[in-house]
């Protein structure tokens, strides 16, 4: 490199500070640095090379976030052990970063009490479902209906839902449950995937704080009774329901649709 | 009367492992006597024979200590600035999945399966500060020729052999230690004076190190700069 004989020139540590840390140079030496094609060009050799060398060697000596996670929870084979530890001496990055992992094991809860956000697993905006009236059923089309057995129509914003309840020829409940997008006409259905959640009633309002536990030691899960997902044709099957009220959650990307009070009997 | 006898759970239906699961998970977390077997059970299920059925199923029984354990690690706000918490959430499922299925691993205890699946979200989010840590790729300098051919980096370039190179061409311990900090740790001089207390005097000494190392790398480009992938003649 071409030295610049200038006395106003920064030397090479200053210009090292301000190429690579963002040091300041003193304001006689930038104002050289402005117009001085030399120091630029001395600037932009180390800029360079210290940005070349930086993407070719950066961390390719560290063990990978899996082996030093094995290493700090003592499930590294013993012959890889001295290889990491003579790392984490030279590298204080590794260094750190172990230190953060057995933080995280030191206080490690495999149930950590739930915070506010958390104990509400359904996303901030949520619809309710809106029950679609229904035409009069046929004298006809009651007498093969078997008591108990109910079909509903929903709808939340372009979102149709069919929910029909009946048994299998075992004699198992069967929910069955037809989703179609109404603003999309697409061959493949545009809800797969979309995961269904059926909660007990009463779990559902206790989890939403809408209703309180009858005594304190009532137990209430947070869990769904039963998950599925929504398949290619749209359709989604819940079976072998006990009796009672239950609450439908249908995870769509953006918000939560909610059915209530479905009665299984 | 009758003896009630329970199908052991590999014969049992997953809603019935799912019901029995969270029972006794409820119980793990009251502290009280537990059988893992049927949070196991889903997990075999899941992860070692594929079954999407019950990988749901896992999947909403250990979400929601996931995303618990993720509001309350300590880089949290570091990672939020790239991707959502659901993202770690899922990194962290699918990290399971690979090992668990690749090493054929098989948990004796829910806790030993809630702790892998634990270190799972702790390795998603420490390769997420390092990419996010990683400089962003530079073009190799060219100090004399303007029309230098393009690189072959694919070709010629390995890391170990780059680094061992630099390694001969510095003569003494502390410029290799020094350039060790500096490109493999990418650490600025205040840094490396706080976190390699005593190894060096000064900042005013990494300085004239770290220019003795960079002028005797651009000195001896023609011996060194070809393993980065230059065609210098």
């Amino acid at each position: 490199m071409t030295d610049c004989n200038n006395s106003m020139a920064p030397n090479d540590e200053e210009l090292l500070s301000y190429a690579l840390d963002d040091e300041p140079l003193p304001r006689e030496k930038e104002g050289h640095l402005a117009y001085c094609f030399i120091c630029q060009q001395r600037l932009d050799d180390y800029k360079r090379t210290h940005a070349y060398l930086l993407t070719r060697l950066y961390r390719t000596q560290c063990p990978s976030a899996t082996m030093l996670n094995y290493y700090c929870a003592d499930l590294l084979a013993m012959d890889q052990v001295p290889s990491i530890e003579s790392h984490l001496h030279a590298c204080p990055l590794c260094a750190n970063e172990v230190a953060m992992i057995r933080q995280t094991l030191a206080n490690f809860d495999p149930f950590p009490p739930e915070d506010e956000a958390s104990a509400m697993p359904i996303t901030a905006r949520h619809i309710i479902a809106s029950p679609v009236p229904q035409r009069r059923t046929s004298a006809a089309a009651r007498s093969i209906i078997r008591e108990g057995e109910w079909s509903q129509q929903y709808r939340a914003e372009a979102l149709g839902i069919l929910l029909q309840f009946s048994y299998s020829s075992n004699g198992d409940n069967l929910l069955l449950g037809v989703f179609s997008n109404g603003y999309v006409v697409s061959e493949t259905n545009t809800c797969e995937g979309i995961v269904v959640d059926l909660y007990r009633a009463v779990d559902f309002q206790l989890m939403q704080g809408l209703a309180r536990p009858s005594s304190p030691s009532q137990q209430h899960s947070t869990m769904p009774l039963q998950i599925t997902q929504i398949d290619d044709l749209g359709n989604i099957v819940f079976n072998a329901i006990p009796g009672g009220k239950y609450t439908m959650v249908v995870h769509l990307p953006d918000c939560d649709v909610i059915i209530e009070d479905l009665t299984i009997s | 009367m009758g003896i009630s006898m329970e199908n052991s759970p590999r014969e049992m239906s997953l809603t019935s492992l799912a019901h029995r699961s969270f029972e006794e998970m409820s119980k793990y977390r009251r502290k009280e006597p537990s059988d893992d077997r049927y949070c196991l059970e889903i997990v075999r299920r899941a992860v070692l024979q594929g079954d999407d059925e019950a990988w749901t199923v896992l999947y909403r029984q250990f979400s929601e200590n996931l995303r618990l354990w993720f509001r309350r690690h300590p880089w949290k706000d570091m990672v939020l600035q790239y991707e959502q918490e659901e993202h770690y959430v899922d990194l962290a499922f699918e990290r399971f999945w690979k090992s668990v299925r690749k090493q054929e691993l098989s948990f004796t205890t829910l806790a030993a399966a809630m702790s892998y699946l634990h270190m799972c979200l702790n390795c998603s989010v420490m390769d997420m500060v390092r990419d996010g840590t990683r400089p962003k790729e530079a073009p190799l300098p060219d100090y004399t020729q303007a029309n230098a051919p393009e690189p072959l980096v694919e070709d010629l370039y390995h890391e170990n052999e780059v680094w061992e190179a630099m390694e001969r061409l510095l003569p003494n311990d502390k410029e290799k230690r020094l350039a060790y900090l500096h490109f493999h740790c990418n650490l600025k001089a205040r840094e490396i004076m706080q976190f390699c207390p005593g190894e060096f005097g000064s900042e005013h000494e990494i300085y004239r190190l770290k220019r003795n190392v960079i002028d005797r790398l651009i000195r001896n480009k023609d011996k060194f700069l070809w393993r980065l992938g230059g065609s210098e003649s």
